[in-house]
């Protein structure tokens, strides 16, 4: 194992950081970086770990969900990559942690200030649905020349045989200037990255792409002026067969080995914390 | 000495014993046995077993060996010892809702029927080289390698529920493979032709090149406008192989093989026709890359990817052949060309 | 010329690779229709292409002008500026109505990409372009979200050119626009295309090898052979009065 705090070498680090510091400079732009090699193969979070690892010191509190779970086989891989090479205090508790990476969701708890979101990013590039060339994405960002997206808008409000917006990973406009990618979480937590207190950065190794948005930055859904953006709340009536909320994000979940499902909460810490309200109550 | 005009015979007979050199390495150090790859070295195995189209776990370490771990050499021993074998016949359809698990998941699914069995898997291991083993190799007493009850008995391989896994899917969108029902095509009779048969592609992608397949479906996940699979089912474990015997109308088990097997799902989000798109990879062994990459580029084709770029080119034994021709002599057309060359130059200087 | 107003484009001296186009100077005027006519192989899409920005010439500039500006020399401004000025000014139908329209976006899609392209966001207004043009081009109202590859070839153009003018530019080019379609529908296509072209003065471009075409839209024809300028007259008088071989020959192949 190595002796290196939290993995990385400190040069490493420190280049990962200038690099935060320019996407922070620029909200939604997605700066450039060498992505240091992680022990932990593309694709399985290392854009967020890279980010983590160049943030982490001796007094923070480290939170590591995936799907809204800290208990998921992957959250706790990480986690405890963290715990092994940084010596880490971790928490389950949002209010309590410094440092948040998460995969496919926003914690629904309410962030603060000076917290730091970390998400692991997959596809940096929206524009990379309409093209295939690098090159013209990159031109299409820096004229702001987003028309195609609009276009797809459009259809899928007239076409017969139209696209659908996928559920998650919808894309956002930052303080109006650069179209960005949330991520792959779904549609309903695009409304969470807006105006958020705490600093969000989002790391994608695999394609060497980081971006960031400090905090309180304007994030909206892409949508037409005219027509609201739709958050693709479900309307089937569905609660959480533990806590009973209706209102948060639910997990289709299989109980039985007959195929019976029910839904759960994604978000595990607000769903316990439910509970216990509820035990209380 | 490379030698293409003149003197061929001996060359060859020394760059022969300069292999077989090559191969034992240092004679001081002990001969690596068929066995100790066949148990110690399971992913190349497993790896040559499925590209090389023939399941024999001692054939494919031998080849192994015999290849100085090259995997496309291995491949391409393998293929050409398979090749003098008789053919018998071909088996049923592989039931794999039967499979008795070592590992288990589904990346769609929250749970599934007999529970997620994560089993044996490089997916959460950080990689960081283990130099524990390190020593255990420099330390050759067998006494003190570990024993198999130092790295804790195998668990029974478990069975879990029977399907459906899902009770929201199109269940007729979700079949395993293409074959189910109809004679399979035998890919080393029958030459590639279009229209591309189900049992055909399933053929070609099994054998396929596992670098040229993940390639593949890398691509795809990059490309524009391509919808992004999800891994429904992985399964690796033992299933039954079952042959009918024609004289006496039974159908009769001849044993057990260790497979890999994927089942892959890609959201085609086209209005009221929306839909999933299913995909099937299928492997010897534990092997897992190749099975989900077979499984995406499955799904690829039948969205529209062009089964011949698939197909004719996935053969990793056709392609390092190919590719490694250029290293024969050309010196005759490449002459011809230069005199092209020199002529179409010679015209407007 | 003291009496016209001044050019909104000015090709100024073009050639490309020599052979192709040579030394070729002309102007298009505010409100008008030029023609470029000549055999296959005169040069005649090149200096379309040229003119409309999308191929830099080897030598000579494209001048465009509006609104009492400075002119702007499309070759010399960065490409990006040019993309914009493109989009912004121009519109372009082809010969084949697979070189501009997607087709593997709706009828309705292609027809207002332009309008998102250059800024527009609201749905409402979109989506009034998109019927107002279907109705503009007698195309089927019901039939807004469908491929433009189920649409006939002479409706294809038509999507084209709806696209093509939905953002209202200041010049049209076209490239054979009318090759391809049987007479009835070349007719049909050239009416609407000379009403919407008067109704809304933008001044067009537009390359053919056949002066009937000519004669029913354009205010001014040039001929071209083997990348230069043969002769230039209005329609009725060069039909009247061809002077070059070319044109004589065109003329006969009238008939």
């Amino acid at each position: 194992m190595t002796e290196t705090f939290a993995y990385l070498d400190e040069d490493s680090k420190r280049c990962v950081r200038r690099t935060i510091l320019k996407a922070l400079a620029i909200p939604g732009y997605q700066v450039p970086f060498i992505a240091p090699e992680m022990p932990i193969a593309y694709g399985w979070g290392v854009g967020g770990m890279v980010v983590t690892a160049s943030l982490l010191g001796r007094d923070d509190r480290l939170k590591i969900t995936d799907h809204g779970s800290d208990e998921t086989v992957n959250a706790v891989n990480i986690r405890t990559f963290f715990t092994r090479t940084a010596f880490v205090a971790t928490t389950t508790l949002t209010r309590e942690a410094t440092l948040i990476q998460v995969r496919q969701r926003v914690p629904e708890a309410t962030l603060s200030e000076g917290q730091v979101v970390i998400y692991q990013v997959p596809r940096p590039d929206p524009l990379r649905a309409f093209v295939n060339s690098a090159g013209e994405a990159a031109r299409m960002h820096a004229e702001a020349d987003y028309g195609r997206v609009y276009t797809r808008l459009f259809e899928e409000r007239t076409g017969s045989r139209s696209v659908i917006q996928p559920g998650y990973d919808y894309p956002v406009m930052v303080e109006g200037r650069y179209l960005m990618s949330p991520s792959p979480i779904p549609r309903r937590d695009n409304a969470r990255l807006d105006n958020s207190p705490a600093i969000q950065i989002f790391g994608a190794a695999r394609e060497r792409r980081l971006y960031a948005l400090p905090p309180y930055t304007r994030v909206e859904s892409v949508a037409f002026e005219d027509v609201p953006f739709d958050p693709g709340l479900p309307e089937d009536g569905r609660r959480c067969v533990i806590c009973g909320c209706a209102t948060s994000h639910l997990d289709h979940l299989l109980l039985s080995d007959d195929g019976t499902s029910e839904w759960v909460c994604s978000d595990t810490e607000c769903c316990s914390q439910r509970s216990e309200e509820n035990a209380g109550a | 000495m490379y030698v293409p005009v003149k003197g061929g015979e001996t060359a060859i007979a020394e760059s022969l014993k300069a292999l077989a050199r090559n191969r034992r390495g240092d004679p001081s150090v002990p001969e690596l046995s068929v066995t100790q790859i066949r148990e110690q070295m399971r992913g190349a195995v497993d790896r040559v077993m499925t590209e090389g189209a023939l399941y024999d776990r001692d054939l494919a370490a031998l080849a192994l060996k015999q290849a100085q771990g090259d995997v496309a050499e291995a491949t391409f021993l393998l293929r050409a010892h398979r090749a003098t074998l008789r053919r018998m016949g071909h088996c049923e359809p592989i039931d794999f809702l039967a499979m008795r698990h070592d590992r288990h998941i589904s990346a769609t699914a929250k749970e599934l029927p007999g529970g997620q069995i994560l089993g044996a898997t490089y997916d959460y291991t950080h990689r960081l080289l283990d130099f524990s083993l390190m020593e255990g190799a420099a330390l050759l007493s067998p006494s003190r390698a570990a024993g198999p009850d130092d790295l804790g008995a195998a668990e029974p391989a478990m069975v879990p529920a029977p399907f459906p896994h899902y009770d929201h899917l199109p269940a007729e969108k979700n079949g395993q493979g293409a074959s189910s029902g109809q004679e399979p095509t035998d890919i080393t009779r029958v030459p590639l032709r279009p229209p591309y048969g189900g049992s055909e592609t399933l053929g070609h992608l099994v054998r396929g090149e596992e670098g040229f397949l993940t390639g593949l479906a890398y691509t795809r996940l990059r490309t524009a406008g391509a919808s992004h699979p999800y891994v429904e089912d992985l399964s690796v474990g033992e299933v039954e192989v079952f042959v009918e015997l024609e004289d006496i109308g039974f159908t009769v088990s001849i044993g057990d093989v260790e497979v890999t097997a994927c089942r892959m799902v890609a959201p085609v989000l086209d209005g009221v026709q929306s839909d999933l798109s299913p995909g099937f990879g299928v492997a010897f062994g534990a092997n897992e890359r190749k099975a989900v990459a077979m499984a995406a580029v499955d799904q690829a084709i039948k969205s529209g990817l062009d089964a011949e770029l698939v197909l004719a080119h996935g053969d990793g034994v056709e392609a390092s052949g190919y590719v490694s021709h250029l290293k024969l002599p050309h010196y005759s057309d490449f002459q011809a060309d230069l005199e092209t060359i020199r002529r179409a130059r010679g015209g407007h200087d | 010329m003291l009496d016209l107003p001044s050019p909104i484009l000015t090709l100024d001296r073009i050639s490309f690779d020599g052979r192709f186009v040579s030394d070729v100077a002309l102007a298009l005027y505010p409100g008008e229709v030029l023609c470029l006519v000549g055999k296959s192989g005169a040069g005649k899409s090149t200096l379309l292409r040229i003119a409309a920005g999308r191929l830099r010439p080897t030598e000579g500039r494209v001048l465009l002008a509006y609104g009492g500006e400075a002119p702007t020399s499309l070759y010399d401004i960065p490409e990006q500026a040019l993309v914009t000025l493109r989009r912004r000014h121009f519109g372009f139908v082809a010969q084949n109505a697979r070189d501009t329209l997607d087709m593997a976006r709706s009828a309705a899609a292609n027809i207002v990409q332009p309008l998102f392209d250059n800024g527009e966001r609201h749905f409402g207004k979109a989506l009034a372009a998109a019927q107002r043009w279907f109705a503009a081009l007698d195309l089927d109202a019901a039939r807004t979200g469908d491929l433009p590859g189920t649409f006939s070839g002479g409706m294809q153009q038509r999507l084209q050119i709806a696209r093509a003018l939905v953002h209202r530019p200041r010049i049209l080019f076209l490239d054979e626009p009318t090759t391809g379609l049987d007479t009835t529908a070349q007719a049909l296509l050239l009416a609407l295309l000379s009403e919407l072209l008067r109704r809304s003065g933008i001044a067009a471009l537009l390359v053919t090898h056949d002066l009937r075409i000519a004669r029913l839209i354009a205010h001014r024809v040039i001929v071209l052979d083997g990348g230069r300028m043969v002769e230039e007259a209005p329609p009725d008088r060069l039909i009247a009065d061809p002077r070059h071989s070319v044109a004589r020959d065109l003329v006969s192949a009238m008939i």
